[in-house]
């Protein structure tokens, strides 16, 4: 019977520090999600040349040639660089939105959760009981 | 801080506590895997179709739901288990938790020694599960929380270990177990300490959620903003990929600060570079290795995160590039590379080495790194030995305007005891075996006793790995302190530990054995064997050599008959000697000869090397110079000296015996009564033959006696003879010892200045060659037998047919 002692202990806690502490979880999740794909950073040179690659204009203004070549890759590196990116932050947007979506469900399901557990507790001791009938 | 007071801090931490109470963590534990397999199983058992099952499908819906109601319920029931236990409180869960199963006459060590971790405490000190419950069983003295006080530390908090040693310290019955088996409050206090916090970590390790946890986890996508570095990829190595970097960045997990102060000065936005110096080069790699491991993880300033740690690999660039100009532009490309990056820090390993091995091509490495340092964002974290920073880079004032220097210090003992527990760890986990508390701290005791020449850590590490495949391979799985003394004897061959019943046979023996073989000189003998048993038995400081003795007397009374019989008594082997001239090292130059400088290596130094451990015999102490005398002076306190590299070189397992004949007049004076030790030394000091500092350090100053007793004398040319009939009986010739000879061979063979030195010499001079002869002119043949006899003053050649 000492085991039942738990109980009250155990509901004061669950809707008091156990809440609070499962939404801070919550928002770590999403700090954690922001640091895992570099949402930030990736911001901030979307529009760079892919891994600094970049080709010298040249100290001649009329080696054309030269210039108009090196444009061209500068121009490809940038391309490439933002579509790489792009893709990582479409990922990212997405994980966060769902975790976004979903903490909420989630709180809920907490603040359900010990009812749930009662009532499919007795439900399935119940089942059992009328089965041996 | 009392029982009430206590409670004061019970409240936030309440339900952690009766959860532990009724259910232990270790219960709980093993329930939730069985509640997690049943759930399984049903599950499995639901997927089997309907219609086999029938009317059972009902049945096995009921008990799927009540397994997975119990399961959730125990994750929920430790959910908040580990909320208490992480919630910050100044009195630790797990000493509330004892006492709040206290009632008010328990004893408060029984339930400590009944709490999971009190137990484990136990075992880690070597204890038995019967050793705990017979002293539980015969326990008298109670201590009940009304009495008990907690010893407080210094930040006020109340930890697990501080209410196990305020156990120790109010119950006698508990330290007076402690003692009996040979544990200090000390060694109770490391463990309590050890276990306490390994516990904490294995719970830490398991909360992967908290965000400290899930920002370990290395993100995607940032390397896209960042450079190549193509040719510092092949002359140099990336820190936390680079196989021959794996296993470095360990040994600062434990003690962060050098790492913490290499992490700020790195984080600088302007001008952030560092000049690491240490005695020993590993511990700089190291703690660059572990600021890698670090980044990798995440859990740097934020200026640092992203950066990439290279390790210029000075050794080939120099190889592949033997022409200046040719090194030049390709150390500058590198140095450009690195800085374009925009996220590499450049590691120059040893710093003062590469500027001097460079300056041979022509090239001035400092000034390509200034300018680099001018005029781009290049961060270089550049390390150094102590020595080669003071003569090569401490000068270089205007570049040491872009450094900021770090000195780091090798780990002390406690330190070292501290990380290699955690190492133990790892292995335990590794290799299924376990070590004690007094295991480990023998480990590193022996380190730095035994095998102190490099790093203590790696010594201790490189113990630790040899010793698990050598107890497994008896068949056990327990590691104590003897298992490490008995490795320890097998690799120096000298005696540890406890001592064996057959050994301590031959310590008392031991002054009996030697007297045997030193004839005449019982007080030296007795004086010299009563400073070794101390040695023996663990009294002696153990940073000092195992012995130092000055033998003082005149010639050939048996002072390095002596060294011989402690070398063959405590190494086993008469071999076991170094023997150095001292007279030889009476110059101004003499140390340099001695330890080596920067361009030689010495002749005295790389012997000890070699040696490891035994006698070190110091013929003619008093004629070295003064230089020496002082090295010596150092060598006989520390137990060791640094050569001329730099290099430490340790003395502490050798038994140092300087001989001096200093007042060998005093001795001629004094015919036939015993010379007193202070006589001596006032008569060494007086004349200014040794310093009394010096004198003062040795062991003991042992006085040898002329040899004057005839019976001593007659003994003398007995053992000498004894020598030539065992040679002689090679070669097939048999010599019989008469009294005649004997008596010869004192007359001829001593006197009171030289001692008993002459024998020797008068048995070579004489005896051998007449026997030579005699075999040359065919007198002599094998299987024949011999005496010698003596006619008027001559010795000759008896033949028995």
């Amino acid at each position: 019977m000492k085991f039942f002692m738990i109980a009250p202990y155990y509901l004061y806690w669950h809707y008091t520090r156990g809440l609070t502490e499962l939404s801070k979880n919550l928002l770590n999740f999403i700090v954690f999600e922001l640091h895992f794909f570099s949402i930030k950073e990736l911001l901030l040179t979307l529009f760079s040349p892919f891994q600094r690659l970049k080709e010298n204009y040249g100290n001649s203004i009329v080696d054309f040639e030269n210039i108009a070549s090196a444009l061209v890759v500068n121009v490809i590196m940038r391309v490439v660089g933002f579509v790489v990116r792009s893709l990582i932050l479409l990922v990212g947007f997405f994980a966060i939105m769902g975790t976004i979506f979903f903490a909420p469900i989630l709180l809920i399901l907490w603040i359900l959760l010990p009812f749930v557990l009662l009532i499919f507790l007795v439900g399935a001791v119940w089942a059992y009981l009328t089965y041996q009938i | 801080m009392n029982y009430y007071k206590l409670q004061e801090y019970k409240k936030d931490v309440y339900p952690g506590i009766i959860l532990d109470e009724i259910l232990s963590y270790r219960f709980r534990k093993v329930m939730r895997k069985i509640l997690l397999l049943l759930t399984c199983v049903s599950i499995i058992a639901l997927l089997i179709p309907s219609q086999f099952l029938g009317s059972h499908l009902f049945l096995l819906r009921a008990v799927f739901m009540l397994f997975l109601c119990m399961y959730v319920g125990l994750i929920l029931l430790e959910a908040m288990y580990r909320s208490c236990y992480f919630k910050k409180n100044k009195v630790d869960i797990r000493v509330l938790r004892i006492l709040n199963t206290s009632k008010k006459n328990n004893d408060l060590t029984t339930l400590f020694l009944n709490h999971e971790l009190g137990q484990y405490v136990m075992y880690r000190l070597g204890y038995a599960q019967s050793d705990i419950m017979d002293f539980l069983n015969t326990k008298k003295d109670i201590v009940t929380r009304h009495e008990f006080e907690i010893i407080e530390n210094d930040d006020n908090e109340v930890s697990f270990a501080e209410f196990g040693y305020s156990l120790a310290h109010f119950d006698s019955d508990l330290s007076q177990f402690l003692r009996t088996h040979g544990v200090t409050v000390g060694d109770f206090k490391q463990t309590l300490e050890w276990v306490a916090r390994m516990d904490q970590a294995i719970k830490e390790q398991e909360r992967w959620w908290t965000l400290d946890n899930l920002l370990r986890i290395p993100s995607i996508g940032k390397s896209l903003a960042f450079g190549q570095v193509y040719n510092l990829e092949r002359f140099g190595h990336n820190i936390v990929r680079d196989t021959a970097y794996v296993q470095l960045g360990e040994k600062w997990r434990t003690y962060k600060t050098s790492v913490r102060k290499l992490e700020a000065v790195l984080s600088k936005s302007v001008g952030g570079n560092i000049l690491l110096t240490a005695d020993a080069a590993y511990l700089t790699l190291d703690a660059i290795a572990s600021l890698g491991k670090e980044i990798m993880q995440g859990t740097v300033l934020s200026n640092l995160e992203n950066k990439r740690i290279y390790v210029l690999d000075v050794n080939i660039l120099i190889s592949s590039y033997g022409e200046k100009s040719e090194f030049e532009t390709m150390f500058q490309t590198v140095l450009h590379e690195a800085a374009y990056a925009g996220n590499v820090i450049l590691a120059i390993p040893n710093f003062g080495d590469f500027v001097q091995n460079t300056h041979s091509l022509g090239v001035d490495v400092k000034d390509i790194i200034r300018e680099a340092l001018q005029s781009s964002r290049l961060q270089v974290i550049a390390t150094a030995s102590e020595r080669s920073f003071h003569e090569v880079l401490e000068t270089d004032l205007d570049l040491m305007t872009h450094f900021e220097k770090l000195q780091l210090n090798e780990f002390d003992s406690y330190q070292a005891i501290s990380i290699l527990q955690q190492e133990v760890l790892y292995a335990e986990n590794r290799e299924h075996v376990f070590f004690t508390y007094q295991a480990v701290k023998r480990i590193v005791e022996s380190a730095d006793r035994y095998f102190a020449e490099t790093s203590l850590l790696d010594k201790s590490v490189d113990i630790l790995n040899e010793i698990i495949p050598v107890v497994k391979q008896q068949g056990e799985f327990v590691i104590t302190q003897e298992h490490v003394d008995a490795l320890v004897t097998s690799k120096t061959g000298i005696s540890l530990g406890k001592i064996s019943r057959d050994e301590s046979k031959k310590l008392s023996n031991i002054a009996a054995e030697m007297k045997a073989r030193v004839i005449g000189q019982d007080s030296a003998v007795e004086a010299v064997c009563e400073a070794m048993l101390r040695a023996r038995t663990g009294l002696a400081n153990p940073k000092r050599p195992l012995a130092s003795f000055l033998f003082v007397g005149p010639t050939g009374v048996g002072k390095t008959e002596t060294a011989k019989a402690l070398a063959a008594l405590f190494f086993k082997d008469e071999e076991n000697m170094l023997r150095s001239d001292m007279s030889e090292y009476s110059d101004a130059e003499a140390v340099p000869r001695m330890i080596g400088d920067a361009g030689h290596v010495g002749v005295f130094a790389s012997k000890v090397r070699q040696q490891g451990h035994g006698v070190l015999l110091l013929d003619e102490f008093e004629k070295a110079s003064p230089d020496v005398h002082d090295l010596f002076l150092q060598i006989i306190d520390e137990g060791f000296f640094t050569d001329g590299r730099g290099e430490k070189v340790m003395m502490r397992n050798f038994i140092i015996i300087a001989t001096s004949n200093a007042g060998s007049d005093l001795f001629a004076l004094h015919v036939g009564t015993p010379v007193h030790k202070q006589e001596i030394v006032d008569h060494i000091i007086s004349k200014h033959l040794l310093r009394s500092e010096l004198l003062n350090r040795f062991d003991d100053v042992i006085v040898f006696e002329s040899l004057l007793a005839h019976d001593t004398l007659l003994s003398i040319a007995h053992i000498s003879v004894s020598k030539l009939v065992e040679r002689l009986d090679r070669r097939g010739i048999t010599l019989k010892e008469t009294s005649e000879l004997l008596q010869y061979l004192v007359k001829v063979g001593t006197n009171p200045v030289f001692g008993a030195r002459e024998i020797n010499r008068v048995i070579t001079r004489e005896l051998e060659s007449k026997i030579a002869q005699a075999l040359v002119l065919g007198d002599l043949f094998e299987g024949d037998t011999i005496s010698f006899v003596v006619s008027s003053g001559e010795i000759e050649i008896q033949k028995y047919s």
